[in-house]
């Protein structure tokens, strides 16, 4: 069911009926069979449900709120309008809101039903805040492989987004990194008083930004293989950079990558204590997208963001 | 953040996944022991280990992790977090800072790149 209009009227159904993300009334008559309705928030203005959100929540153990689901499809839509794409997966290959209702959803890959998240030694979940990182030893594993699994990401054209929800001034917030200085994907809110990124590049490349937080969204992405065909991006602005290295790029390096930290061929590192709300990756993100992205996501956080 | 101790052996026997959605991951401390957060002994999603990480505690106790730039002193045979040290340009450079101490000494922070102990400055804090 992927779209309800209205009203939907029901006669004489004998069978199973599991409707998800419905806005409008609901009217049954003799109906003889199984019903389960989740997300069904009673009458309201018609409602669209979208088939990426439908995917998404198909076989959750615990079913999210009406007003929820409504935040989350809101997000899609406007999301797949402002980027021109019919699908999350036109664009990325994975998106974590982990400003969600439960542990499990937030863990869950928003675009496709691959690369689910595991939280690993216990990361601090807070709902609709996302999770916090100790520091020492928490951290998120993405189950998802840029280098064997990337579509949308590819070495040339690729992009890596956080939302972080507080301000420190250590750690990374996503990152897969060869044996040092080997090929890595990097980046940290706020690391030094410093944005810093690096995709598919050696370990000693840098796109560096002084940067007063590491609050909101931090993006970094590459159009080219050149040193400097990446760029930093914070909310909607794009800070000046200097670059440490020149090397062009090399590879995606072969691990999974980490939020709440860098994965270090294998071992976490470089841990965060900062709150993370969302992290995606995907192919390489316009000043455009970038702002539809941070306005979607903003007004997703239903006044838990911290963009000023 | 109190930290549960474990030997090589213990945390080998209990890393992996758990529930739906969790793992335990080990981290290898100074000393060559390992640890995990006490908060696993909360999460709900890994109750399957609960017995696992008590018959750690039993055995090793827990010890607490504290950050070394709040601290005025650092004493022997404690685990300490070395949130003060910078990354460098090449961050990735950097460890997850645990360090234990070798011995008891008073601690001077000079400056935020660098940790000054007073007495016998030399190898006192094993990364």
């Amino acid at each position: 069911m992927a779209k309800v209009y209205g009203t939907i009227t029901q006669l004489g159904v004998s069978g199973s009926i599991t409707q998800k993300g419905v806005r409008g009334s609901i009217v049954q008559k003799g109906v003889g069979g199984n019903i389960v309705e989740s997300g069904v928030s009673g009458s309201g203005s018609d409602y669209d449900a979208d088939a990426d959100l439908l995917t998404y929540i198909e076989g959750l153990e615990t079913e999210l709120s009406a007003g929820q689901l409504a935040l989350l499809n809101t997000f899609i839509v406007n999301l797949k309008a402002g980027l021109s794409i019919d699908n999350l997966s036109d664009a990325f290959d994975v998106i974590y809101i982990l400003a969600n209702e439960t542990p499990e959803a937030a863990l869950r890959n928003l675009v496709k039903r691959l690369h689910d998240a595991t939280a690993v030694n216990s990361p601090t979940f807070t709902a609709l805040e996302g999770f916090t990182g100790n520091g020492s030893s928490s951290y998120i594993d993405t189950n998802y492989n840029a280098k064997t699994q990337g579509i949308n990401y590819t070495k040339d054209n690729c992009s890596l987004g956080v939302y972080c929800r507080t301000n420190t001034n250590a750690g990374a917030d996503i990152g897969a990194q060869e044996v040092y200085p080997g090929n890595g994907i990097f980046v940290a809110a706020r690391l030094s008083g410093k944005i810093y990124g690096r995709i598919n590049e050696r370990g000693t490349n840098n796109a560096m930004s002084t940067i007063a937080d590491s609050l909101g969204m931090t993006i970094t992405t590459r159009n080219g293989s050149a040193y400097n065909n990446k760029v930093n991006y914070r909310n909607k602005t794009s800070p000046a950079m200097s670059y440490s290295g020149t090397a062009i790029t090399d590879r995606v390096p072969d691990f999974n990558m980490y939020i709440l930290g860098n994965n270090k061929s294998g071992t976490p590192g470089v841990l965060t204590t900062r709150q993370t709300s969302l992290a995606f990756a995907g192919k390489y993100i316009t000043t455009g997208m970038r702002d539809v992205i941070v306005d979607c996501f903003e007004a997703y956080m239903n006044g838990k963001g911290v963009i000023t | 953040m109190n930290l549960i101790i474990l030997t090589k052996e213990q945390a080998e026997n209990i890393r992996g996944r758990y529930g739906r959605y969790s793992a335990l991951d080990p981290i290898e401390l100074p000393d060559g022991m390992f640890m995990l957060p006490e908060d696993c002994l909360r999460d709900k999603d890994l109750k399957d280990a609960y017995e696992k990480m008590n018959e750690a505690v039993t055995a090793n106790g827990t010890k607490e992790l504290t950050e070394l730039s709040k601290v005025k002193e650092v004493k022997a045979g404690e685990y300490y977090i070395d949130d003060i040290t910078p990354a460098p340009e090449e961050p990735v450079e950097t460890t997850n800072n645990l360090v234990k101490c070798l011995k008891d000494a008073d601690k001077i922070d000079i400056t935020d790149s660098n940790i000054f102990l007073k007495s016998s400055p030399q190898i006192m804090i094993k990364r």
